[in-house]
């Protein structure tokens, strides 16, 4: 089949740089930043010989990519292609850091290799439901997984990092007992949830076309916290072995860690559609402020939970503490997320009906109750599947889903919240017709 | 317009500035709590010396052998303090923590400083006849006022390895 040419191109098909992906470098080198003064003060105060590791893989990776710059930058004469590669050496390099420190923080677990494949099915698990629960357009897998694993590695080493300097600092003066509990769970509250917080930050800035809603900010922010509580449970379990991955991977795999930073990618979520500057630094600092109040609030105030001494009675406890404590925040987290699910439901109705209004064939009038519907779009799916086989089933799929990517960006254009040029909605509408009349494009 | 795509998000803004407000009251509490047990304008600028860690004799009450800086589960352990170097009347007292809970583990006082230097030296006490599990304890030593401590005087940490 013939290839398809785009009917509509821009004037300027590159729009310059928004400042809010000069704002997301800026994020980013605070963060190499802070990583690399952190490890240097732990090392000098602390004697602390882990964060030598880390800070010679910042440098070593620091160096090649400085080298790997000027190289192309020498190379490629062609802004596109120089562009191009850039881009490739940028996530290369940045994936060789990310290795790095995993190692790095694999080591300072012992090498808990039994604790890291138990938990990896779990933590596997739950992302896949988390992703699946945003049934209006799922998030993709390559935006869920750097997620996790900014939560994984690099969270977690700035939190070992900051925390090691607190507690050296800070708790270092203070009467132990509720005074330094109270204290110490301050800093793993702020220590913690900031780096976290910061991945979400950064998808929101970079990532705007797959950070629609509260929907989806609470899905990103959920994935960094079940990528930090994956390697909270591989450390933790080093010391304290297989309770700890009972109490984190299956107790409180959706009630700790995910469900604070799911508090932060809330109040993001609603900072992207909420009108106003105002009012969006209101919505992340609210978010910000309960995710690490949550947070504080288990770490502080656990240890008044009632601990019975009867061995039967005590594991009965310990899910009824996850609940007690953990459970409103989660609640919160839920009442959100099915607001914000029937705010993206009334506006794929509204905006699908608008499109088929068009005429331009994307969306037939015939179609719209099918695809507002999940479980309409399911039943047609399987319907395909037993008169067309698997490739009328997946055609279905990518039919359904592009149409949704089309009316969720009609969604953002009527609202004012896209800076794409119009060009972006005619592709995804020639998307959609490339893919009912098996076109290939 | 901007009344229009408010109005489309208000429920889930109420919401997130509301949990936010929730926050800040929690915080807060945590912060009312943290000056309740740690209240400003109590240091004095003492400093008690801890003379070290050696192995102890449950039987005899005396310290035994050198200083050590770990100790095997087996081995029963005390802190020595030199409490002469406190003004005779302050109300003292030195206390073993163990883990990062700060869970106490025995100790001497609340008292005056001249009562306990008969007193050097300060046992661990382990939670169960088993041995003292594994793991850093701390040994804190105290300033009391109404026989709260205040003030912490003198830290320092040992190290309670496994194998018999």
């Amino acid at each position: 089949m013939a290839a398809v040419q785009p009917l509509y191109q821009a004037a300027n098909p590159r729009p310059h740089r928004p400042p809010r992906y000069w704002l997301a470098l800026a994020l980013a080198g605070a963060v190499v930043a802070a990583m690399v003064v952190g490890s240097i003060i732990d090392l000098v105060a602390l004697k602390a010989t882990i964060v030598v590791l880390d800070l010679l893989g910042v440098i070593i990776v620091g160096l090649v990519t400085f080298g790997t710059w000027l190289v192309i930058v020498a190379v490629d004469r062609r802004p596109n292609v120089r562009r191009r590669h850039l881009v490739v050496a940028g996530i290369a390099l940045s994936l060789a850091l990310g290795i790095w420190l995993l190692g790095v923080n694999l080591l300072y677990a012992g090498l808990n290799v039994a604790g890291v494949l138990l938990s990896l099915p779990t933590t596997g698990l739950a992302l896949y439901l988390i992703r699946r629960l945003d049934y209006n357009e799922r998030e993709p897998w390559r935006l869920i997984l750097v997620a996790a694993g900014w939560g994984a590695v690099v969270a977690t080493t700035l939190a070992i990092i900051f925390e090691a300097m607190w507690s050296f600092s800070i708790d270092g003066g203070l009467i132990p007992g509720p005074g330094l509990q109270v204290s110490t769970a301050f800093s793993a509250a702020l220590l913690e949830e900031t780096p976290k917080g910061v991945a979400v930050l950064l998808l929101f800035l970079v990532m705007r076309n797959e950070f629609d809603d509260v929907v989806d900010g609470i899905v990103y922010g959920a994935a960094v916290g079940l990528g930090f509580n994956f390697m909270e449970t591989v450390v933790y379990m080093s010391v304290g072995g297989f309770g700890q991955w009972i109490f984190r991977q299956w107790l409180g795999l959706f009630l700790g860690h995910a469900t604070y930073t799911a508090l932060i990618g809330a109040g993001i979520g609603v900072a992207r559609q909420v009108p106003g500057l105002g009012r969006k630094a209101l919505a992340i600092l609210s978010g910000f402020v309960i995710a690490v109040a949550a947070h504080f609030a288990w770490d502080a105030w656990i240890w008044y939970f009632p601990r019975p001494s009867d061995p039967g009675l005590l594991l009965l406890s310990i899910p009824a503490q996850y609940l007690v404590v953990d459970g409103p925040f989660f609640v919160a987290v839920a009442v959100m997320f099915v607001l914000g699910l029937r705010i993206e439901g009334r506006a794929v109705a509204r905006e699908l009906g608008l499109e088929a209004a068009t005429g331009s064939g994307a969306v037939l009038p015939e179609e719209v109750p099918v695809v507002v519907s999940p479980a309409r779009r399911f039943e047609a799916r399987m319907r395909m599947l037993s008169s067309r086989g698997l490739p009328g089933y997946l055609w279905l799929r990518r039919l359904q889903r592009a149409q949704l990517d089309l009316v969720l960006e009609r969604w953002h254009r009527a609202r004012l919240e896209i800076e794409e040029p119009l060009e972006a909605e005619l592709r995804l509408r020639d998307k959609v017709l490339a893919i009912r009349y098996g076109v290939r494009s | 317009m901007p009344d229009e795509r408010l109005a489309e998000v208000r429920p889930v803004f109420r919401f997130i500035v509301g949990l936010g407000a929730a926050g800040v009251v929690i915080l807060g509490v945590g912060l009312l709590q943290f000056i309740n047990f740690e209240p400003s304008g109590q240091h004095t600028g003492l400093q008690a010396r801890i003379l070290g860690f050696w192995d102890y004799d449950q039987k005899t009450g005396t310290i035994t052998g050198d200083s050590k800086d770990h100790f095997k589960t087996t081995e029963q352990l005390a802190a020595e303090v030199d409490w002469t170097t406190l003004p005779p009347d302050l109300l003292v007292g030195g206390h073993w923590f163990s883990g990062g809970f700060a869970l106490d583990a025995g100790g001497v006082g609340p008292a005056r400083a001249r009562d306990l230097i008969a007193k050097p030296a300060v046992p661990l006490r382990p939670p169960s006849d088993r041995g003292t599990p594994p793991g850093r304890y701390t040994f804190v030593v105290e300033r009391y006022y109404r026989d709260k401590p205040v003030e912490v005087l003198a830290r320092a940490s040992v190290l309670v390895i496994g194998g018999r």
